[in-house]
């Protein structure tokens, strides 16, 4: 005959399954309790469980288009503007750069802009961060938007400074500043965007 | 400006000053030992079938190779490269996470000695299946290097994973209490 509970009670266990102290549970039970374990857990983090799926799926799906992308050169037309925009700067600074296709070259020094020059992964990682986090459809629009704009507007500084730098010091010094300094500082760039998105917009909406 | 603003632009501040301190110092006394040291370790873990060697083109067996500061994968005999990996490209996810965990605010002394060697232990772990995963992907035949698919991956994880691991090691840092 089973007893009846009050709602939200929790049953003590009894009879065979009571476990005393010093005796060992059995696998089964061990078993039973660490799922339930789980299910607590993932009960009491799902924000923060449901933000990470999206984020892990985000960044597959981003590289699965991005592998297409490049295969069907749909990203050629990114590259050239990419291109261009720096020459045009550079040329703002008395630079005398000249914009081939994808290649920017000045009586100083040449560049290739090539799909890694593109800011691409770091506004990936913002995008699929912003669309992680819990808020609205707006919101997440103007975090991935002001994410995309804000990393474009960093890549270009970093990829005229880059010029510069290769134009007037030594390729070690290029490859410091391009791989050491500018690299990480794209992320750092990123996590900040993200952070100031959520603080400005989601939290001041929120309260 | 709220006191959570400052602390986000303080942060950034303090991030990006130390990246630049840092690379300057990892450049130029760290960065050709380190490398070293990942090929070495690489090489012990990877089994008779890869194999350390200085001199790329002198090797008689197909052999992970270490020249300037890159990473060269072939098959002899004759100069055949099957991919490099740059070492700088490689590494800068090792001075990213010193300056995040270090600028974290609020984050005390004891705890940012604690996480640092703990997430570069994580990274040296990474950059050596990183290098093992793409040797294998030389040796099956492809030019790696040229390879989007395979270089977007590396790119993706030397940039994401340091920001993984930091955001999960200062989880409570900064992530806003009321969500």
């Amino acid at each position: 005959m089973s007893r009846k509970h009050k709602k939200g009670a929790v049953p003590r266990p009894q009879g065979r399954g009571t476990v005393h102290k010093g005796q060992r549970q059995p696998l089964r039970a061990q078993f039973v309790a660490s799922i339930e374990a789980i299910k607590l857990g993932l009960r009491r983090h799902r924000v923060a469980v449901k933000g990470s799926l999206i984020f892990g799926g985000g960044v597959l799906a981003f590289m699965l288009i991005h592998a297409r992308m490049v295969e069907t050169e749909a990203l050629a037309g990114l590259l050239t503007f990419t291109a261009r925009a720096t020459g045009a700067i550079l040329n703002l600074f008395g630079a005398s750069a000249q914009v081939d296709g994808t290649l920017i070259s000045s009586p100083d020094y040449a560049i290739r802009i090539v799909t890694e020059c593109t800011g691409l992964v770091p506004m990936a990682i913002v995008v699929c961060a912003v669309l992680a986090y819990p808020s609205t459809a707006k919101q997440k629009a103007i975090g991935a938007a002001l994410g995309i704009v804000g990393i474009f507007v960093l890549n270009l500084v970093r990829t005229v400074s880059l010029f510069f730098i290769g134009g007037h010091f030594s390729t070690s010094f290029f490859d410091t500043a391009h791989f050491l300094i500018w690299q990480p500082v794209m992320i750092v760039v990123a996590i900040v965007l993200w952070l100031f998105w959520v603080e400005k917009l989601v939290r001041v909406t929120a309260h | 400006m709220s006191p959570r603003t400052r602390l986000i632009l303080i942060f950034a501040g303090k991030a990006i000053g130390l990246l630049i301190a840092i690379s300057v110092l990892w450049s130029f006394v760290i960065a050709m030992p380190y490398n070293r040291a990942l090929v070495t370790i690489t090489d012990r873990l990877s089994g008779a079938e890869i194999i350390l060697g200085e001199d790329f083109e002198e090797a008689d067996r197909v052999r992970l190779g270490l020249k300037e500061d890159s990473i060269y994968i072939g098959l002899p005999p004759g100069p055949e490269l099957y991919g490099y990996l740059e070492g700088p490209a490689l590494q800068y996810g090792m001075l990213l996470i010193i300056s995040l965990i270090a600028a974290t605010p609020a984050l005390g002394w004891r705890r940012r000695f604690k996480f640092i060697p703990i997430a570069l232990v994580i990274m040296f772990a990474l950059q050596v299946s990183t290098i093992l995963g793409f040797a294998k992907v030389c040796l099956s035949g492809q030019f790696a290097s040229e390879n989007p698919f395979v270089i977007l991956f590396i790119t993706l994880g030397t940039a994401l994973f340091p920001a993984l691991i930091w955001g999960i090691l200062c989880y409570k840092y900064w992530w806003p209490k009321d969500v």
